[in-house]
């Protein structure tokens, strides 16, 4: 019993701390974690579109720079456009003396025949360039260069394409130099080696233009498809599913776009592999390890404390209940007496009556017959005094063993006739007892029943003066028997009412009574799940009502009892 | 008066009243019983009684009710309250309302023997006063007055012996 309830408080106490601590504090923890990840993926994005923008301006510069290296070649050659063969070797040197990434350079008429060539691919010179979708592009009204995608084309290598148109007089070339992808892929290599971006170059359909991963190769289609609008963003990369970011620029020169994927060492969605969160989410987990720990030892000293002052408080109850019941026994003691001293009185004067006959002056004979009916009187008598003391010892002890139901027509008959009887008899009150039939057992202990009832019925008696009548009735209602008991005494003011069940409140005379049988009835009513009112008027007598639970209706009733 | 006493004793317990009854009776009183107020009433109206046993907590008609009653028709009936249970409260009561005595239950015979006697004396005692005062009375009244005025006076006082 007391492990039960000793449970039941600590798993109250463990989970009202658990709502009210672990759980805000779980929110809480949430909350930050969240607005945390919402400012580092700001930052992170911040960042990755400006270094994306950075290195695509920077590309763009190159390609610019390229552009420009064309076109003084295209004007150093103008000379000769007009006047017969070209010689590229020496404009090749100058513009590899420029940049390295030049391959090859060519001149070509407008129809796409190569008129002069220099670089390492001679055989190209026989090339027909009228096909390629670049050379067409150039022809376009406005066009001042190309830069093409990277591909492979006639030589089979990854290489792209710039071409620029040039006119002397009425005569038009076009001027066309072929660079190779290699640097512009170191030069990504290189500010990809902080490890927080994998920097990818695509054209317009999303296909991979240069890569450092070995997979990532021109044909690889499998590279992000930034929009074209805006120029420069941040965006989901959802092709694997794997939520990295992305951001991208659309340069200025070509079609092509600079995108920085976050390599998965970066992402914050995988924090466990950065050390440092790893660490943090090993401290907080052992924090909260400890905060557990606490906390349940914490709820257990509180359970512990909260179990000792139930238990005091119980224990000072059942005191109390126990002195209330001396004392009222103490009432009692008075009718008692006058009970006791009755056969006492018998006895002595039957006792008497026997030793007279032995008295030589007083010289009266009697028979034997005559002896033998006044020891039995005696006896009679003395069963009487019996009688009364043990069920005065039965109302006090403590001791007895409680009952879980009792039959309030028996309790009532107890206090009525046995405890309380003479005295009503010599008071002139009659006791109208008005029982429901069938009435069923109530879940009280008999003994504290006893007690109540003792203690209204005494507390009638003592507010009828003069002849009078308690009435005591007791029917079922539902789950509960009602029992109400009415005198015709001098009743209740409203007042007297509301102080009726504290303690220590009394209308009687100083030394009459203690002021605690109500009070101590109305809890002990209480203890066993019923309740108690009071009803009446001055003059008008007044009416106490018990409500107690019907025995067997606990589990209906629900298990709070 | 024949010599005994006569005694009424009332008590709503039957056994106890008996046996008191018996043996008082052996002690020469001339005892007679009622079990309640009104019976002991009857009773005197009936017979003159010298002394009465009342108990005090009776149904009905309680001691205290009866020893009013009893005072206020028999001038010279001395009552004497028995009381299984009392209280100085009660006792003072008593007195006031006229009883020689007041003895707790139980007691013992020679006890009550006692008391009985004193009661006796002082009711003798009360009605020798009376009388003598009544004497002077008549010797006042017979001053001149007639034989006739002196018959009908005695007849009188005799009637408020009771």
């Amino acid at each position: 019993m007391k492990d039960v309830l000793f449970r039941q408080l600590l798993r109250h106490v463990v989970l009202r701390l658990f709502f009210l601590y672990f759980i805000p504090l779980f929110l809480l923890a949430l909350f930050f974690h969240v607005q945390y990840r919402i400012i580092l993926n700001e930052t992170r994005d911040r960042h990755m579109k400006a270094l994306v923008e950075q290195q695509s301006a920077m590309l763009d510069l190159f390609l610019e720079e390229r552009l420009i290296n064309l076109l003084g070649v295209s004007e150093d050659l103008k000379a000769e456009f007009a006047d017969g063969p070209i010689d590229l070797a020496v404009p090749l040197e100058k513009l590899r003396h420029r940049n390295e990434a030049f391959v090859d350079i060519a001149v070509l008429d407008l129809e796409g025949k190569v008129l002069a060539y220099a670089g390492p691919h001679e055989w190209l010179a026989m090339n027909n360039y009228s096909q390629e979708a670049w050379f067409a592009a150039l022809r376009e009204p406005g066009i001042r260069h190309v830069i093409t995608d990277i591909y492979t084309g006639f030589r089979g290598l990854p290489h792209f394409t710039m071409a620029i148109p040039t006119e002397v007089g009425p005569r038009s070339w076009v001027i066309k130099a072929v660079l190779s992808p290699e640097i512009i892929r170191d030069h990504i290599g290189s500010f990809e080696g902080s490890g927080e971006v994998q920097v990818v170059i695509v054209n317009a359909s999303g296909q991979v233009q240069i890569s450092t991963s070995v997979s990532g190769e021109y044909t690889d289609t499998s590279g992000p498809v930034p929009p074209i609008h805006p120029r420069v963003g941040v965006g989901e990369r959802d092709v694997r599913g794997d939520g990295r970011r992305y951001a991208w620029s659309w340069m200025k020169t070509t079609t092509w776009a600079l995108v920085g994927i976050e390599t998965a060492k970066a992402s914050p969605a995988t924090g466990f592999a950065s050390g440092v969160v790893q660490r943090i989410w090993i401290l907080s987990g052992f924090f909260v390890l400890l905060g557990v720990v606490a906390s349940l030892i914490q709820a257990r000293w509180v359970a512990r404390e909260q179990w000792k002052f139930h238990c005091r408080e119980r224990d000072l109850n059942e005191q109390l209940i126990q002195s209330s019941k001396l004392a009222t026994v103490g009432e009692l003691a008075a009718g008692i007496a006058h009970e006791i001293n009755n056969p006492l009185a018998i006895i002595l004067e039957k006792a008497g009556l026997v030793k007279d006959t032995l008295d030589p002056e007083l010289g009266v004979g009697m028979s034997k017959e005559r002896i033998g009916e006044h020891l039995l009187a005696i006896e009679r008598a003395v069963t009487r005094c019996a009688n009364i003391t043990s069920k005065l010892l039965g109302f006090v002890r403590q001791n007895e063993e409680a009952s879980a139901s009792c039959d309030p027509r028996q309790v009532v008959s107890e206090v009525v006739d046995t405890l309380l009887g003479p005295e009503l008899v010599d008071a002139d009150i009659e006791v109208v007892r008005m029982f429901e039939k069938g009435l069923p057992e109530v879940v009280a202990d008999k003994g504290q029943l006893g007690q109540v009832m003792l203690n209204l019925i005494k507390n009638a008696a003592d507010a009828t003066e003069g002849p009078g009548t308690i009435t005591i009735r007791a029917l079922r209602d539902g789950m509960w028997v009602i029992i109400s008991v009415s005198d015709t005494g001098c009743g209740l003011t409203p007042e007297e009412m509301q102080k009726v069940f504290m303690p220590f409140y009394t209308t009687k005379d100083p030394g009459q009574g203690t002021g605690l049988g109500l009070s101590v009835s109305y809890r002990i009513i209480e203890g066993m799940g019923g309740e108690m009112t009071v009803d009446g008027a001055p003059g008008q007598g007044a009416c106490f009502t018990v409500r107690i639970p019907v025995a067997g209706a606990l589990a209906v009733n629900g298990g709070e009892r | 008066m024949n010599g005994a006493i006569k005694l009424l004793i009332v008590d709503d317990e039957r056994e106890y009243l008996e046996a008191l009854a018996e043996r008082l009776g052996m002690r020469g009183f001339e005892v007679r019983i009622a079990e309640n107020g009104s019976a002991a009433l009857d009773l005197c109206v009936e017979e003159k009684f010298d002394l009465a046993l009342v108990d005090l907590k009776m149904p009905g008609m309680d001691g205290h009710e009866l020893l009013t009653n009893l005072k206020a028709e028999h001038r010279f009936l001395e009552v004497i309250m028995l009381t299984g249970h009392g209280s100085s409260g009660s006792a003072f009561d008593c007195a006031r309302s006229g009883a020689f005595a007041y003895l707790p239950k139980p007691y013992i015979i020679d006890e009550l023997m006692l008391v009985l006697r004193d009661a006796y004396r002082q009711r003798l005692a009360r009605k020798f006063a009376s009388h003598q005062e009544q004497l002077h009375e008549l010797a006042k009244a017979f001053q001149g007055a007639t034989a006739q005025d002196i018959l009908r006076r005695m007849r009188e006082l005799d009637d408020g012996d009771r």
